[in-house]
């Protein structure tokens, strides 16, 4: 019920029957407020979350034209008879495992340096952010430039007596290379929320430690990283539902190559659904990302709540 | 109250506070670091933006040259030749039309409800709410087949239905905007009451133009994140006249492939050019809004 019950008005007849009135408009108010929220929620998030949890139990196709329903036989035939789903299973936890704490780590860094008094500071920090503007496909294409066997890497490399790679043969250097550009790419908004973080720390808590004696090592290990615990676990929940997504850069810089080292999750579900038009296996694929971002993010969560309790 | 609310919204400045803690450190060392990562990330778009002006024959030679010599905008002006196969300035136009009509509804379909769950107090207010942000969970991906199927029962796949509509049920608006209206004095609100507004008005008049860093934050993000958007397009999109982008400079590279990467990278820079400047222009805006928000990892 609406604010304004709140609000002490002299009550004569006449204003208790026209506030009667208004209660009786507010009621259906916010559901009408709500309509143009509501109507594309449930048309463009409900149904198709329901319709796609069912499309995923039969063996729907876009081009054969069936739609039976077939119980658990996609996940089962996923998980026990496609080596190409496990193969992108592997190496998207693969990456998670990689890009996550790489990631974390170099925007820890950053954000580090940037929270020193420096002269230019918004400049540096610009540099940082930027790349995170860039479409996936302009970053990828950028890069496959930049990595070609005649081009600007190689060039370096060559100068510093290293023979020149090519991304096309070597599993390990296209997996690298592809954490490299996803730090490059991604990296700013974690450093951005990592700084603000960090300048959110009272400055009472370093002068302290600063008359005990503390080193800059005592303060970051003692003051910064856990008072920074909150905004750490934000930032690693984000990484990971981003990485387990993770397409453009892969499907453009290396298309899933050499020999599928690099393909993941999310390209196979495009692959499943949109090349081979198996829609319910495709769906199956989508459900499984998600219950697998679900469960990382409750894990972390979770983590969260126990080590504040014991830290208190 | 517009005092109030930037006093909310500003960042309290600790740096003095800072360098008296940090007194005892020597910053040069810091300095050249940061100095050396920030040449790092800035080289490749500095490499693009050089590539971009060079002669066809002075890119790929055995020595590296950061200076155009001479410079040219042959490169651009290739881009304009209507006898391309991919038009750059056609995809362009797409990209901006869903973006914009994107970012559109999107702000007016979120901020009506989070005005409802930050202001309006009603039955089952909680429970709607907490449906609304567990939606949040759920990533767009799982959504894909289902949505596709959907745009090619409604019969609008390639069409800007498909390019803009998904998404537009996504909560995140909603929550932003909602988190923001909260902090809004409830006086306000009660004061307009007593003197006879409906809610409309209140909604439109009052907390509307008070929202409007949180709304211009939104607004940014799902510009930018339309504009940039590259499975979904390419999963619904089948003809060049309604190839967004990202779309068209993929197109564009494997019909140059190995041979004119100053085109290639002058068809990249006009793509990343929009982001950009929007991100410099609304730079200090953007940030708070990152790192307030955490938007779209």
């Amino acid at each position: 019920m609406a604010q304004h019950r709140d609000v002490t008005l002299p009550m004569t007849g006449d204003k208790i029957e026209r506030r009667r009135i208004k209660l009786r408009t507010t009621d259906i108010l916010p559901f009408l407020f709500l309509l143009p929220f509501a109507i594309p929620f449930l048309l463009l998030f409900v149904w198709p979350l329901l319709h796609g949890f069912y499309l995923s139990f039969t063996d729907y196709h876009l081009i054969k034209g069936t739609s039976n329903f077939v119980g658990f036989r996609n996940y089962i035939n996923l998980f026990l008879h496609d080596p190409v789903f496990l193969t992108s299973l592997k190496n998207t936890l693969l990456f998670v495992a990689l890009n996550v704490p790489v990631v974390v780590i170099v925007a820890l860094g950053l954000a580090l340096l940037l929270s020193y008094p420096l002269k230019g500071k918004a400049l540096f920090r610009a540099v940082f952010v930027t790349p995170y503007f860039i479409s996936g496909a302009a970053t990828a294409i950028l890069f496959q430039f930049i990595f070609l066997p005649s081009g600007l890497v190689n060039y370096y490399l060559g100068k510093l007596g290293i023979q020149s790679f090519s991304l096309e043969t070597s599993t390990v250097v296209a997996i690298c290379v592809i954490v490299l550009i996803t730090v490059w790419w991604r990296v700013g908004l974690a450093t951005v929320v990592f700084l603000a973080g960090i300048e959110d720390i009272p400055d009472q808590f370093y002068e302290a430690a600063r008359v005990d004696g503390a080193g800059s090592w005592q303060c970051f290990r003692y003051i910064t990283l856990p008072l920074l615990r909150p905004v750490m676990v934000f930032v690693i929940i984000i990484r990971l539902i981003a990485t387990f997504s993770m397409f453009d850069q892969v499907y453009l810089v290396t298309q899933g190559g050499p020999y599928g080292s690099t393909r993941v999750l999310l390209q196979y579900l495009y692959e499943t659904a949109f090349s081979y038009y198996n829609l319910g296996s495709g769906s199956a694929i989508g459900w499984i990302l998600f219950f697998l971002i679900l469960s990382f993010s409750l894990f972390q969560l979770r983590y969260l709540r126990l080590s504040s309790a014991y830290d208190r | 109250m517009l005092h109030l609310r930037r006093q909310g919204l500003g960042r309290v400045s600790t740096t003095t506070a800072r360098s008296k803690a940090l007194k005892g450190i020597k910053a040069t060392p810091f300095f050249v670091l940061l100095v050396l990562l920030a040449l790092l990330w800035g080289a490749p778009l500095l490499w693009m933006l050089v590539t971009s002006l060079k002669h066809e024959w002075t890119i790929l030679t055995p020595r590296v040259s950061w200076i155009p010599n001479p410079p040219t905008l042959a490169n651009y002006h290739e881009l304009i030749d209507p006898a391309r196969a991919v038009n750059i300035f056609n995809s362009f136009k797409t990209s901006l039309i869903a973006a914009v009509s994107y970012t559109l509804l999107v702000l007016t379909t979120s901020s009506f409800a989070a005005f409802v769950f930050a202001r309006l107090e009603f039955r089952g207010r909680n429970f709607l709410f907490l449906v609304v942000l567990s939606s949040i969970m759920v990533p767009s991906d799982t959504l894909m087949v289902p949505l596709y199927l959907l745009m090619y029962k409604m019969n609008w796949l390639d069409t800007y239905m498909a390019l803009v509509l998904p998404g537009i049920g996504n909560a995140f608006g909603v929550f932003l905007l909602r988190q923001f209206m909260v902090s809004i004095p409830k006086e306000l609100q009660e004061a307009a009451l007593v003197d006879g507004a409906g809610y409309f008005y209140i909604f439109l008049r009052i907390i509307i133009p008070l929202s409007k860093p949180a709304l211009a934050t939104l607004a940014i993000f799902s510009f930018i994140t339309n504009w940039n958007s590259f499975l979904w397009p390419l999963i619904v999109v089948s003809s060049d006249d309604m190839m967004t982008l990202p779309m068209a400079l993929v197109q564009f590279r494997s019909s140059y492939a190995s041979m004119d990467y100053g085109v290639v990278m002058a068809s990249v820079m006009v793509a990343v050019l929009f982001p950009l400047l929007v991100f410099f222009f609304a730079q200090d805006f953007i940030i708070k809004g990152m790192s307030r928000t955490g938007l779209k990892g």
